[in-house]
């Protein structure tokens, strides 16, 4: 839905500043915020009912589900399920702002629901009420953050342009909507049905992305819930926050390559220097690749003095310690891996591609469903490094997978052109 | 006009698969590529064309050229790519340090056991969130690149992928 918001805006915005009319951009917004809380109150509304099932449905069938884990993990879905309507919109506004060239904005919304968010974090968290305290008070002061940063995104496309934003160059979709949209037209269903048929047309094929891409969290979440005790979720839920810090930074050099190695590849006129420039852009980006895995590296080794802030349980910070070989194997080839991926979709190698992660994709869970049954076999000795110890070796193949991929590629130009010279 | 048509470099330019616009010429879009992350100047200046050292333009040292002609291509340095690479951090490290803000304040004054019920519950909200809008950090960074590269009006789609977005994708046309 996001993406679709993103695509339909800029066109909407485009079509917009030639003709100087903005009605359909205007229309495609408002149809995309109505259509949002839509789906938030729907996705709401069907998490909250369904939040026990499942919960217990990742916490498996063990014998000993601690009842105070489960009855905060339930509370915790539901609470939050009170503020789907308001993620959604967010992330439709925010694409929304994206798609018209304004990436201030939104970082400045997000920047200041943050601090709504801390500042929640420790007014509530620490109570001992059941329903606001602990993970309820966490799930609350998230709520409120996205509230508070759906009125800051309403006001500041509802607010009065002033002169001053009208005459700067810098891009900002402030008062976009002004005169244009109330917040009752929230409640109302939307009139444009075209533009609704637009945006479903995006949900089959990006859903269908995204399953693949949380399959393996959810299998992790399961096997650590299912199988390990309390002290090792709670430092999975450590591990697992630290280590999604690390995700933008490796993602950043795979969409790196994909922005501006294309350009080389397609080059067709000298398929020598294409050749030549290949290899050194290949090598740049491992040698850059090398560089983050350092200071990914770096940062990781770091977890262990960093761990006591997380948790005052010596067990889990023991467990959360125990991990750090592992996470830190991981971030060392995360650069690699994700400049070689960023190459490989710039070759345009997506049959290579497809077959290696539909393999991993049935891997992984693979593994990690073996160690589940060896725990729960009374295998001894096996904790939560044996689930970060998979994520490891699974990183490793990935380069070394990439990597030998490059090679051929390399070698079958160098082929190529051997065979055009032979027949000139 | 038809001379730049007729010259080969040129012409070859027109296959590099660089989403752009049809409006625009292939110089000037080349041009911004460079400037297009952490840079939101709205860069509403003439098209006019630029060597490639000016304005600090990444892309310039990928394709180098004159305004009428491309002659070679040349590897983007380790610099470049870096440069270009640690702006796109920014903003998606917000949420994850988000959570990891809230995993410190329920772990430290709330206790292990609420901790232990924010990994089961927390999967399920932000997985199920993601699976229901399906946010793609790829297109999006893309669509914040490439629509900044261009002033494209087709619908954008992300390069090199087959799924259904990208059938709208648009390809670089040479201006006639």
């Amino acid at each position: 839905m996001y993406t679709a918001t993103t695509n339909l805006v800029a066109a909407a915005s485009q079509s917009g500043n030639i003709s100087q009319d903005k009605t359909e951009l205007i229309s495609t917004i408002i149809t995309s915020l109505q259509l949002a809380m839509f789906v938030g109150i729907i996705f709401g509304v069907g998490l909250g009912a369904s939040s026990t099932f499942f919960i217990k449905a990742l916490l498996g069938k063990q014998q000993e589900i601690d009842i105070n884990v489960l009855s905060a993990a339930v509370k915790y879905v539901r609470i939050r399920a009170l503020g789907m309507p308001a993620t959604v919109l967010i992330g439709v506004a925010q694409s929304a702002c994206l798609g018209m060239k304004d990436t201030r904005s939104p970082l400045l919304v997000m920047v200041a629901a943050a601090l709504v968010n801390l500042m929640g974090d420790f007014l509530l968290v620490g109570n001992p009420n059941a329903w606001l305290g602990g993970a309820a008070g966490a799930a609350w002061a998230t709520v409120f953050s996205q509230y508070a940063a759906l009125a800051m995104f309403i006001n500041w496309l509802c607010s009065k342009p002033t002169e001053s934003t009208q005459g700067k160059k810098s891009i900002t979709t402030r008062g976009i909507l002004h005169n244009h949209f109330r917040i009752r037209d929230l409640f109302m269903m939307p009139k444009c049905m075209k533009i609704v048929k637009k945006i479903s047309e995006y949900l089959v094929p990006v859903t269908t992305t995204a399953i693949g891409r949380v399959s393996g969290y959810i299998a992790m979440s399961h096997v650590v819930s299912c199988a390990f005790g309390m002290a090792d979720m709670a430092a999975q839920q450590i591990v697992l926050a630290f280590f999604l810090c690390f995700i933008p930074m490796c993602d950043s050099l795979n969409l790196t390559a994909q922005s501006l190695v294309p350009g080389i590849h397609e080059y067709s006129e000298d398929l020598t220097l294409r050749s030549k420039v290949m290899k050194e852009t290949v090598s740049n980006f491992m040698r850059a690749g090398g560089i983050f895995g350092l200071a990914l590296t770096a940062i990781a080794s770091l977890m262990p003095l960093v761990s006591h802030l997380f948790s005052r349980d010596a067990a889990v910070i023991a467990s959360v310690n125990s991990t750090t070989p592992y996470l830190a194997l991981f971030c060392a080839f995360a650069g690699v891996v994700c400049s070689g991926e960023g190459l490989l979709l710039a070759r345009k190698d997506l049959g290579f591609l497809k077959n290696c992660f539909s393999v991993f994709f049935f891997a992984v869970p693979y593994f990690l469903l073996r160690l589940k049954t060896a725990v729960l076999g009374g295998a001894k000795d096996i904790g939560l490094q044996n689930v970060w110890r998979i994520f490891a070796l699974y990183q490793v193949a990935r380069s070394g997978i990439w990597i030998i991929r490059l090679k051929q590629l390399s070698l079958r130009d160098d082929k190529d052109l051997q065979d055009l010279s032979a027949t000139q | 006009m038809q001379a730049r048509k007729n010259d080969p470099s040129y012409r070859s330019l027109s296959r590099i698969p660089f989403r752009t616009t049809r409006n625009l010429s292939p110089p000037i879009a080349f041009r911004k590529l460079g400037t297009i992350l952490g840079s939101n100047s709205g860069d509403d200046e003439p098209c006019c064309v630029k060597n490639s050292d000016t304005n600090g333009t990444n892309l310039s040292r990928i394709v180098k050229g004159s305004k009428d002609s491309f002659t070679s291509i040349e590897a983007p340095s380790m610099r470049n790519i870096i440069s270009f690479a640690i702006p796109a951090m920014g903003i998606w490290l917000c949420g994850p340090l988000l959570s990891l803000i809230d995993t410190s304040a329920v772990g430290m004054l709330s206790g292990t056991s609420q901790l232990a019920a924010l990994n089961p519950a927390i999967t399920i909200t932000d997985d199920g969130a993601l699976l229901v809008v399906s946010k793609e950090r790829e297109h999006y960074h893309l669509v914040m690149t490439l629509r900044q590269l261009s002033d494209c009006s087709i619908p954008y789609a992300a390069p090199n992928c087959n799924c259904k977005l990208c059938s709208h994708s648009c390809i670089l046309q040479p201006q006639t």
